[in-house]
């Protein structure tokens, strides 16, 4: 049994108001999120069901041009330009005159990059001086799951954690939110823009949805470009697969008519398109995402699986989720749309506000130090049973 | 460490004076060995004493304290209720 209610709220309200930060990577969020104070949430396992209400989601991202990926320095300098801007637009937003009414002030800790991290933590302080409100740090991984289960109230699914900076397999037991399987060496959304910069398209809205909307364009799907399939036990690994296609994607680039893969070998007629390299690494991808998730559910025996992070707003692996979980004992797939798929504010905001109605707040500015680092079963989970 | 910067930065208020200190201090330095910084208020001043080995280090730590500045009066200066 877990209390929600243990912390009355600072308004002496019947509600609870969140204020969250994000900045761990080239997205800076700032959300405004509201709890009302319910008798049920005294006890029972409702944490997934909060009946949160979303009063402003505001993200800015740093944009590189086509072909470069960004850089700590040049992403903290954005972080710290966009701010305060933010924040001030997300308190109007949301109707919030006087921010000494908030309960609680949500920035992210970690992993992520250094510097951006800092950027975000050194205003986050400031406001909590000047507004006289608690700080509470959060677990960027975390702060996926909690909005992911509130958004979709799938009370314990797997989750399948796929963005720029992670990929995890993830189920909860014993007040952990436990790895079942991860990447060995790079990120899917790694893997996915750096091949974006090799196609050098642009970085607008985000090279991964420009892969997946030239996937679409292609016109050979049964004819697969076969590429590594590197899935290890419970494990990943990507960096093979895109030093592969990269070096497929050059070839056809300077016209290589030896490589007979993508070239016929008698009338050196181009077989193989962008857009089938890019429908193909997709496919390879998300098969092996499939196959790992699979297996965790058998595992943890549940027909729910929730897909978070920015590679999870893809159409087609969520798609490719869904036919296998439909041939598993009808299961679901739970996903989230672009607002709350991709790093945003109210994320953290959520799970920030849930730690803080369990009473776990920053009682020294030493706990706010932020961290690349920060592994998602490092994180006692005190809400959920 | 005798490359050595003394900053005094004022500020409106000794309270806002007090938030910039304790905003910025917190963040260990990546190499304490090569450089050590303390931020202290002094009135409505904040007093920032840095210490390090040669001037490159000095200049780099000295830009960083200043741009994590420019984040504390700004949010003070636009959110201050």
């Amino acid at each position: 049994m877990v209390n929600l209610n243990k912390v009355q709220p600072r308004s002496g309200g019947d509600h609870y108001l969140a204020l969250g930060i994000e900045g761990s990577a080239n997205k800076l969020g700032v959300g405004i999120l509201k709890h009302p104070m319910l008798s049920q949430h005294k006890q029972g396992s409702l944490s997934h069901d909060c009946q949160a209400e979303i009063l402003s989601n505001i993200r800015d991202t740093y944009i590189t041009p086509p072909g470069e990926g960004f850089l700590p320095r040049d992403t903290a300098r954005h972080h710290r330009n966009w701010v305060v801007r933010l924040v001030r637009r997300a308190l109007v937003e949301a109707g919030i005159e006087d921010p000494r009414l908030l309960d609680v002030i949500c920035f992210t800790k970690g992993p992520g990059m250094g510097a951006p991290l800092h950027s975000v933590v050194v205003a986050a302080r400031t406001m909590s001086m000047l507004w006289d409100v608690p700080l509470v740090a959060v677990n960027h991984c975390i702060g996926h799951i909690e909005m992911g289960r509130e958004i979709t109230k799938a009370e314990n699914p797997v989750v399948l954690y796929v963005s720029g900076g992670n990929t995890q397999v993830i189920a909860y037991s014993e007040n952990r939110y436990r790895i079942f399987g991860e990447t060995l060496d790079i990120a899917i959304g790694n893997c996915l823009d750096r091949f974006a910069r090799t196609l050098k398209i642009p970085n607008d809205p985000s090279p991964g949805y420009n892969i997946e909307q030239l996937a679409k364009q292609c016109k050979n799907k049964d004819r697969l470009v076969e590429l590594p399939y590197t899935v290890k036990g419970m494990d990943l690994s990507m960096s093979g697969i895109l030093a592969h296609i990269d070096s497929l994607a050059k070839d056809l680039f300077r016209r290589n008519t030896k490589n007979y893969k993508l070239f016929d070998r008698e009338t050196g007629k181009q077989l193989v398109t962008v857009e089938d390299l890019c429908y193909s690494l997709q496919e390879h991808l998300f098969a092996m995402l499939v196959e790992i998730t699979e297996r965790a559910m058998a595992h943890v025996n549940s027909n729910q699986v929730l897909i978070v992070g920015g590679v999870g707003c893809n159409v087609r692996l969520q798609q490719m989720m869904a036919s296998m979980c439909q041939s598993r004992a009808d299961g679901q797939v739970h996903a989230t749309d672009e607002r709350f798929c991709i790093d945003n504010g109210v994320m953290i905001a959520q799970a920030g506000l849930l730690q803080y109605r369990m009473g776990d707040i920053v009682k020294d500015f030493s706990e706010t130090v932020v961290t690349q680092r920060f592994r998602t079963d490092e994180v006692y989970v005190s809400w959920r049973d | 460490m005798d490359h050595t910067l003394h900053l005094h930065v004022p500020f409106e208020s000794a309270r806002l004076a007090d938030i910039a200190a304790r905003a910025l201090a917190p963040d260990p330095l990546l190499r304490p060995e090569e450089l050590s910084v303390s931020f202290a208020s002094d009135g409505a001043s904040l007093n920032i004493k840095l210490a390090a080995i040669d001037a490159r280090v000095l200049r780099v730590a000295t830009n960083s304290i200043f741009e994590a500045l420019k984040t504390v009066v700004e949010t003070a200066d636009e959110l201050d209720f």
